[in-house]
């Protein structure tokens, strides 16, 4: 398996077109994406406008709070289908028969999500454009790093999707796990460990791989804010690593699940 | 050729597969034939890869389903009895999709599309959203899907189910051509007079033992030996009666109303001397015919629609 078969000729690339029709796709027959498309862009034009009117009063890590926040919510209602929604259609077996193997299966679906994602992340861009040269003293290594920490996380909410998609049969019941995860992982087990311990919440790992506290501490005007814990943060890098290594693991589950799950034949 | 040798399936205390063997050879279109839940879509699940067998093996061209499902994967194509197809793709996506899985070279892929679009009569959709597609034609074009390698064994599960009697009709000439074409297809169904129709071998399964397996011909010689006659007279019913029961190979007469139904020995040439016989006796004889035994009173015969 190389790296043509896997990313640049892998079949399953189709999701990202179908991807991009379902959401995007508008004109007769369409009406209902058509509204929906309407209603986002004058939102997002709408958000986009109280952004610049208020750009000397934002930082960039407002927003990427906000992009955090979005693909927590946007991930999962795209991915969660992914798999547990082949099997509940009845187009699972199709493909199943097909001489592609597990790992181009998942790293095609993983990838077309991925391209969603990146869409999602780059349409905050103009905004962050728009605040950057009013975010006074914020260097370009902390945008980047939390750029970087968004699109990662991204990722490892895509790779959490596949995984608990690729153990269910119904598309509703992965959503709801999902969500309960992301929720678990992103407020309950912080709060709990902040109760547990008494160290500093810097000093968890939890919080340290938290990306909402990772943005935070990459922004010059909060008051969480300071260069060594900046410096600390290694402003995302290191995050961003566990994030996708994470990701590659869960992924790496999911393609295995297949054989239990369905009781495939092996494939290579 | 498809090779199937004591293939087993077993799920805890439940065998829904028990050691099926069988061979099938390029052109053969077999009519796998059980009640719900005998073990036929276990059974063809397992030769599609989908599932793996306890034990026993089965092969196509030499691959085997455990050892190289990969290869086996590449000769087959499998319809499932219910399935569902991508939205948000039109019929040639879907198509040109399959094909690129299948490693069809991008140069061949539109005429491949485009003739199996013809056999399968969807030309006209070529364009249209898979979704918006009939129950029919989406059947037609899972069909094409499955054609679209040139596979050399076609697993169908249930293809009529949800289809009126045109499409069963279209679908039934097709199969035909696909077995005229050198194909091994292999078609599990309820529809016992459609299967008869075009299978040139039955298979029937219960409770996941195979009770019968060969050409419809000789299963049904094999389970009714003699001949049964019907023969409709004008004349006392009584007296032909007691006329036939004299006459060589015949072993038993009953009596329906007008018709007699006689359990005969004897070859067409004696068929014939006995027809020739009741008329000499002056017998008013209105219809004479031997009555087939068709493929539903084979498998009414036996089977005990026992389900696991």
């Amino acid at each position: 398996m190389n790296f043509r078969d896997l990313i640049l000729e892998n079949p399953l690339l189709i999701e990202f077109k179908r991807n991009l029709r379902r959401f995007f796709l508008v004109g007769r027959g369409r009406k209902a994406n058509t509204g929906i498309f309407i209603m986002a862009g004058l939102l997002y034009l709408f958000i986009f406008m109280i952004v610049f009117a208020a750009r000397r009063d934002l930082t960039v890590s407002a927003i990427s709070v906000c992009q955090l926040a979005l693909l927590s919510f946007i991930v999962p209602a795209m991915m969660h289908g992914s798999i547990a929604g082949e099997r509940e259609r009845r187009s699972w077996d199709m493909l199943l028969v097909a001489p592609i193997s597990n790992r181009q299966i998942i790293f095609g679906k993983f990838i077309s999500g991925g391209a969603m994602i990146a869409l999602t992340t780059v349409l905050f861009w103009p905004m962050i454009v728009a605040i950057y040269p009013y975010d006074n003293g914020a260097p370009i290594a902390s945008l980047v790093g939390q750029q970087m920490t968004v699109a990662t996380y991204g990722f490892f909410v895509a790779g959490l999707s596949m995984y608990i998609s690729s153990r269910c049969h119904r598309a509703f019941a992965a959503n709801l796990i999902i969500f309960g995860t992301v929720f678990v992982l992103l407020v309950v087990l912080p709060m709990f460990l902040a109760m547990a311990f008494t160290r500093g919440p810097d000093q968890s790992v939890v919080w340290y791989f938290h990306p909402f506290w990772t943005v935070l501490t990459m922004n010059p005007t909060s008051s969480g804010y300071d260069t060594t814990r900046a410096m600390n943060s290694g402003y995302g890098v290191i995050q961003s690593i566990a994030y996708m290594v994470t990701a590659f693991v869960l992924l790496a589950f999911a393609e295995s699940s297949f054989r239990s799950i369905d009781q495939r034949v092996g494939s290579q | 050729m498809l090779e199937v040798n004591n293939l087993f399936k077993i799920y805890g205390n439940l065998t829904a597969v028990n050691g099926v063997s069988f061979k099938l050879h390029p052109g053969d279109v077999f009519g796998f034939i059980g009640s719900n839940g005998a073990g036929k879509t276990t059974t063809i699940r397992m030769l599609a890869t989908l599932l793996e067998p306890t034990r026993g093996t089965a092969s196509i061209n030499g691959c085997d389903v455990l050892s190289d499902p990969m290869g086996v994967r590449r000769q087959i194509g499998y319809m499932p009895d219910f399935f569902g197809l991508y939205d948000d793709v039109k019929v040639w996506e879907y198509l040109d999709f399959f094909a690129n899985i299948y490693e069809i070279p991008p140069r061949e892929r539109k005429t491949v599309i485009d003739n199996v679009l013809e056999l399968t009569d969807l030309t006209v959709k070529r364009d249209s959203f898979v979704q918006s597609l009939s129950r029919g034609m989406q059947q037609r074009l899972c069909l094409a899907r499955c054609l679209v390698h040139d596979p050399a064994l076609l697993l169908l599960d249930e293809p009529a189910s949800g289809l009126d009697p045109r499409a069963r009709a279209e679908l039934k000439e097709l199969i035909t051509e696909l077995g005229r074409m050198g194909k091994i297809v292999i078609v599990s169904s309820h529809i016992l007079p459609e299967l008869a129709d075009f299978c040139n071998t039955v298979g029937i399964i219960e409770r996941g033992n195979m009770l019968a397996f060969g050409p419809v011909a000789d299963i049904v010689k094999h389970i009714q030996p003699t001949r049964v006659l019907s023969i409709g007279v004008l004349s006392d019913s009584i007296e032909v009666r007691s006329f036939l029961k004299d006459q060589a190979f015949v072993l038993n007469v009953d009596a329906q109303e007008d018709t007699l139904l006689v359990e005969f020995e004897g070859n067409h040439d004696q068929q014939a001397d006995l027809l020739s016989a009741v008329i000499k006796a002056g017998h008013r004889v209105v219809t004479f015919e031997e009555q087939q035994a068709n493929l539903e009173d084979v498998f009414m015969r036996l089977t005990t629609g026992a389900v696991q």
